[in-house]
Formats: structure tokens, sequence, C-alpha cells
């Protein structure tokens, strides 16, 4: 009898223990968000004319990261020991760059220190020279930036632009530029006299593709060129009867993707530098324009006409009509997608409110957001090399007759940095090398 | 002779009609059982579609992301100023008990699902005649008096985001199916409160740490208690993911996991 209790009892009681037993449930909270944290740059006593300009250049350069980094003024600091760590903590400073400039040829020397670690972290010179003073400061930039945040930044980016300037309506041209991504250093790439539309800058950054169309009454046949930046030299690599337009460099070797019509509508095409054999890449009854490849060759972004109205489609480059998978089901009017380094977002301007807007997507169609709004017309997004920033042309209205268009350079997220090209007549189409 | 009393018409009348009425209620019985059974598993499945079904707002964005996250942030100004005054000057707010009769509370009113409200809506007919717009706005302004502002901010947020895709999860088929599926549901929201408040400073970014807290809700969706079953081994990002917990508003579970919520089973994990 008392067996027989005993093995009920523990029956139930390991019955009652199961349905007790801990069923939790895991949820992912996700990466975390990069706190903004407070940093300044140092230099005591610095008078040396270049000295001034390296550390304006340097405090300009981070102020683009406002997210991760807030520059603070550094006349607040200059007092204080360079390591009096409780001083800068009490101020509420992360980072603290220490320059010191010296020398006769002269040299930099940048001390990162970490407040919180109460030490330097990082040390970094370089020798500075008038002649290419931007360049050596946004390199010694780039230096401070990865040690600390460890990944490249934007400041040794470059943007390539379409302008108008010094165009008259009596004789209309456009020529292409190249500038830092800050909109300095600007300098002219060709010489056309006609006009270059839909330009694209390889990989590597040494290469630079352009469509022309040539001025005059001659028949206009849209031809694509390459120049080597180096020797400033284009030659023709691809004149097609029809448009040969909209290239980008792939990342294979010598291959470049386009829209070609020479079938009968616009198509998309890889067509190799040297061999200029074309192989199909899109096969429909609707023109197949505006390709954008990622930074790994794999995915193919492109728009069509095949639903009706134009759409955002994605495809494999592989094979003709390869996982063709359509993207934007919605918008009255798509252009221009461009994919982001990793190729898992792509940035796209859309007909809205009687302008063009930027919108982000996420490649499997998932996650539209708009980007801009209440900003002129937004168009030809393009992505910085670290997928945090885009760069786009933006039209605004000046008069009843009059508007301009220049280059702005906004977060990812949609919040706006600032203007880049200003004054330099109406700067269209900016890639900005990856 | 004993006389056998033969039964008599009323004798008969009387014992059927005993009988048939019993038969009668037994059936109805029965069929009215039967019935009971048939619209639980209706609505099971019912709820079973409901939260596997996508739901795509399909339109273009009104606002822009930046605008967006403004409204996140005044919304969640807004709902804190709603909840803060209510917890100082009622302490018994803090014992899960008090929950319970929040539940009792919430429980008469009806609950509207997310399709009636929107059925409510686009009943409502834009631009008829005056006689007919008079009438129907009567209608429309007594429909509204029932939705709770918190579920017209909801809607009126779904419109503006444009193409957010709702995911549909459940169709688990282990740990008690329904409960779980609506557990799982509601855990997935936390991240969206907890992100804000997740913050981590460079030198601890990309440093492969991680670290699990276990959160206990009350009925209200306040953190009862929170605790670090995982440690990452750095004590700055353990603190960092308890300051980000313990600054969370988190929304109020649903009665029916309220229990599970009380009593820790809410895991969350930092990244994973």
């Amino acid at each position: 009898m008392f067996s027989k209790l005993l093995f009920i009892v523990t029956f139930v009681l390991s019955t009652l223990s199961l349905s007790a037993q801990d069923n939790l449930t895991v949820v992912a909270v996700g990466d975390a968000e990069l706190e903004q944290q407070k940093i300044t740059f140092v230099s005591k006593g610095l008078s040396n004319e270049l000295g001034k300009q390296v550390k304006s250049i340097l405090e300009n350069d981070f102020s683009f990261y406002k997210n991760t980094f807030k520059v603070m003024n550094s006349s607040d600091y200059e007092g204080a020991k360079f390591d009096d760590f409780d001083f800068y903590k009490k101020k509420g400073l992360s980072y603290v760059i220490d320059l010191s400039f010296s020398g006769n040829p002269l040299v930099a020397e940048a001390k990162i220190i970490n407040v919180s670690q109460k030490g330097a972290s990082g040390s970094f010179k370089k020798s500075i020279f008038k002649e290419n003073l931007r360049t050596l400061a946004h390199e010694l930039s780039n230096d401070i930036y990865k040690s600390i945040i460890g990944k490249d930044s934007i400041f040794q980016s470059k943007i390539i632009f379409v302008s108008d300037t010094g165009s008259t309506r009596r004789n209309p041209f456009k020529e292409l530029y190249i500038m830092d991504f800050d909109g300095k250093n600007t300098r002219k790439l060709t010489n056309h006299r006609g006009t270059v539309i839909g330009p694209a800058i390889s990989l590597d950054g040494k290469q630079v593709l352009y469509s022309l169309i040539r001025g005059g009454n001659k028949k206009r046949n849209v031809n694509l060129y390459v120049m080597d930046l180096a020797t400033r030299k284009s030659s023709l690599l691809s004149s097609r009867r029809g448009l040969n337009t909209g290239a980008v460099f792939s990342p294979k070797p010598g291959k470049v993707i386009l829209t070609l019509s020479h079938q009968g509508n616009a198509e998309i095409y890889e067509m190799d530098i040297n061999t200029k054999e074309a192989r199909r890449l899109t096969k429909s009854y609707a023109p197949d324009v505006d390709p954008s490849i990622n930074v790994q060759g794999t995915k193919l972004a492109f728009l069509s006409g095949r639903p009706g109205k134009p759409m955002i489609y994605t495809m494999d480059p592989s094979g003709l009509e390869k996982s063709v998978k359509r993207v934007s089901f919605i918008g009255q009017f798509n252009a221009t997608p461009r994919f982001n380094p990793t190729g898992d977002e792509i940035a796209f301007s859309s007909w809205l409110d009687n302008r063009f807007d930027i919108f982000r997507i996420n490649a499997d169609g998932t996650g539209l957001y708009r980007l801009t709004k209440d900003f002129g017309s937004n168009e030809d997004p393009t992505y910085s090399n670290d997928g945090q920033f885009i760069a786009f042309s933006s039209q605004r209205v000046i008069s009843r007759t009059q508007a301009v268009q220049n280059i702005y350079i906004m977060t990812r997220d949609g919040e706006v940095i600032g203007q880049v090209t200003k004054g330099f007549g109406n700067c269209i189409t900016p890639r900005w090398s990856k | 002779m004993k006389q056998l009393k033969l039964p008599t018409l009323k004798f008969y009348t009387g014992k059927s009609l005993i009988i048939h009425s019993v038969l009668v209620a037994l059936g109805m019985g029965i069929s009215a059982f039967q019935l009971i059974k048939l619209n639980k598993v209706k609505n099971y499945n019912l709820s079973l579609a409901s939260r596997s079904v996508k739901v795509d707002v399909v339109a273009m964005p009104k606002l822009s992301l930046p605008e967006l996250k403004e409204l996140a942030k005044v919304k969640g100004q807004i709902d804190g100023d709603i909840s803060e005054p209510k917890a100082d000057p009622a302490p018994k707010d803090t014992t899960p008990d008090t929950g319970k009769e929040f539940i009792k509370k919430t429980e008469t009113k009806p609950k509207k699902s997310l399709s009636d409200l929107l059925k409510q809506y686009s009943d409502k007919s834009v631009g008829t005649s005056k006689k007919k717009k008079s009438k129907k706005q009567l209608k429309g302004s007594n429909g509204q008096k029932e939705i709770s502002a918190k579920m017209r901010n909801k809607l009126k947020d779904l419109v503006y985001a444009g193409n957010k895709i709702n995911d549909g999860t459940s169709l688990y088929g282990d740990n008690g199916g329904e409960s779980a599926g609506i557990l799982q549901e509601f855990s997935e929201k936390i991240p969206d409160a907890i992100r804000p408040q997740w913050k981590l400073p460079s030198y601890l970014i990309d440093k492969d740490l991680r670290c699990r807290i276990r959160i206990y809700l009350s009925a209200n969706g306040k953190l009862l208690r929170s605790e670090i079953i995982e440690s990452s081994g750095d004590s700055e990002y353990d603190n960092r993911a308890l300051k980000a917990v313990k600054e969370t508003r988190f929304p109020a579970p649903p009665e029916t996991v309220s229990k599970q919520a009380a009593r820790g089973d809410i895991v969350l994990g930092f990244p994973l």
C-alpha cells in the first residue's frame, strides 16, 4: 500500500515538474548602434599655417560621421595636459587626438588618446607637403579613423560627376569631372564639347567609363568610352548602333556591364573590354536599362519596363535571364537602382508628389524607406565605399525659368550632411568610388 | 381475480412525452456541444491563420525615414507621459496582483481585430450626398469612439510607414502550440523597443561579445526583474545591455501569455 502511494506521489510530482519546465523564448535584439562619441583635435600653440590646414581638414572629415563622432572645438581643452584623463572624462570626451607639427619638411604626428582606457591607443606620423596637402591630410585622417573604428572611412574616396559649367545656351555641353568626397580638388577629365552621360568609376579607381552624345547635327549615336585616369587618355569602347550607355565596371577583370540597343530594344549585356564581345544578360520585349552590380559580382540590379511601369529587378549576371526577381512593386516611375557595396541594399529614385525622391529598399524587396522629402527633386543616388553615405543630385528652383542641380551627401538613413558642389553649373550623376 | 389495469392513453402520452422530450433535449445538447467544439476549432484556425498571414501596406511611404524616427521618439515620449504618473502615486502597481486586476478591466472592453478596424475605415464613404454624409458621419464618429487612441495611432503609423511587411510568425507545432506562437509574436516586438537604447562605443563593437538577459514583465509591460543568465565576459558590455533593458519601455504582453512573461520566459540576446 505504501509503495503504491509512493509510486503515485513520485509519478504526480514528476509530471508536474515536466510541465513546470523552463520553456524560455530567446529573442535576438541585434547589433548595437554605434554610440556618438565626443572627439577633439588638440594642438597646443599651433602657429604653422600648413598645420592649421591639416587640423581643419581632420576636423571636417570626422564631422561627416555625425552619428559616430561629435567633433568638439579644441579651444576648451587646450589648457589641459595631454595625459589629464580625469579632466577629459569630466568633459565627456571619448577620444583626444593630440596633433603636433614639427620639422622642415613638416611632419605631422597624431597621438590617439583613448580616455576610457586612460592611454594612447595609436600614433601616426605623416610628412606634409604643400602640393598635395589635402591628400596627405585625408590619409592621416583615415589612419586615425581606421585605428579607432577598425574600418576604412570615406576620407580618401572620390566622386566623379557631370557638370555643364561653362556651357551656354548657344553652345551647350556637359563634361566629366572628379573631386574629393568633400567637394574640394575638382579636376576636369573630358573635353569633348559634347554631352557626357552615365559615368562610372572602376573599383580600383584607375579607370572611368562614360557615354558621349556628340554635339552638332550629325546622326546621334550614344557611344561608350573608357578613360585611364593616370594618362587621361580615352578610347572608344563600343559604338554599336543605338544606345551604348549606363555602363558599370564588373568586379570580373576586363568586363563591363552596359545597356545596348543594337538588337532592337534596350537590353543589358556584359562586354569584354579587350575583345569587345558582348554577352546578353536580359531578354524581354520591354526595355531593360540602368544596370548596377554588387562588389562581389553575384547580383545585378536593373530597371525593366516588363510589368508595364519601370520597376527594379535583380538577377544573377552569370546567365541569360537567370534568377530574375522583381524587387519593387509600387511607384509610378522608379529609376537608377544602385547597390550598396555589400549588395544587400538598393537605393533608387522614384517619382512621388510631382518630383523625384530617393528611396532605399533591401535586395529582397523588404524594408522600403523614403530617404528624402521636401528637398527639391533628388536623383541618381550612389553609395559611399563604406555603405554609410549616399551622394545624390538635387534640383532647386531659383526662379520661374531657372533651376540649379547640385550634389549633396546624406547618411543612408536620410540625414543630409551637406552640399558638396556649389557655383559649378549643374552638377549631376555623381558616382562614388568604392 | 385482480383486474389488469390496462394502461390508459393518458399514461402512454405522459410517458412518451417525457421520453421524447428527454430525447430531444439530449439531441439538442449533443448538437450544441458539437457546435461549441466546431467554433473553438474554427477560432483557433482563424487566429493561427491571421498570425501567419503577411500584411503588406502597398503604398509608397509618405514619411521619410528621419521623420519616422522623430515620430517614434515623440510617440515614446507620449507613451511615457501616460505610464509614468501612474507608477509613482500608486505603489500597489509594483506587485503582480494589481496586474491581474488590470487584466480583468481590459476583458470587459470588446477587442477589435485589425481586420475589423480596416473594414470600418473602408466602410466610410468619401464624398457622398449631404444627407447621406451626415448619416455616415454619425456612424463613423460612433465607430471611431470605440477605437482607442492607441489603435488609431498604430493604424496611422502603418499608413505612414508604407510597405512595411508585418511578419506572419506562427505555425509552430511544439511547446503548447497557440500560446507559444503568441509569446513568440510578442517577444519579437521587444527588440524594436530596446534597440534605440542599445548603443556601444566603438571599442566594444566588432568584438563578438554576447550576453543574454532574462526579463520578467508584469501584465502592463513593466519590468519586474532582469538578470544576466549569460555574461559576455566584459563587465562594461553586460552593464550597457542591462542599462538598455532598464531604460526600455516594454509593450504590455497579451493576457494569454502574461503568466509566462511574469515568469521570465523571455530571454533577450545581445546581439543574439
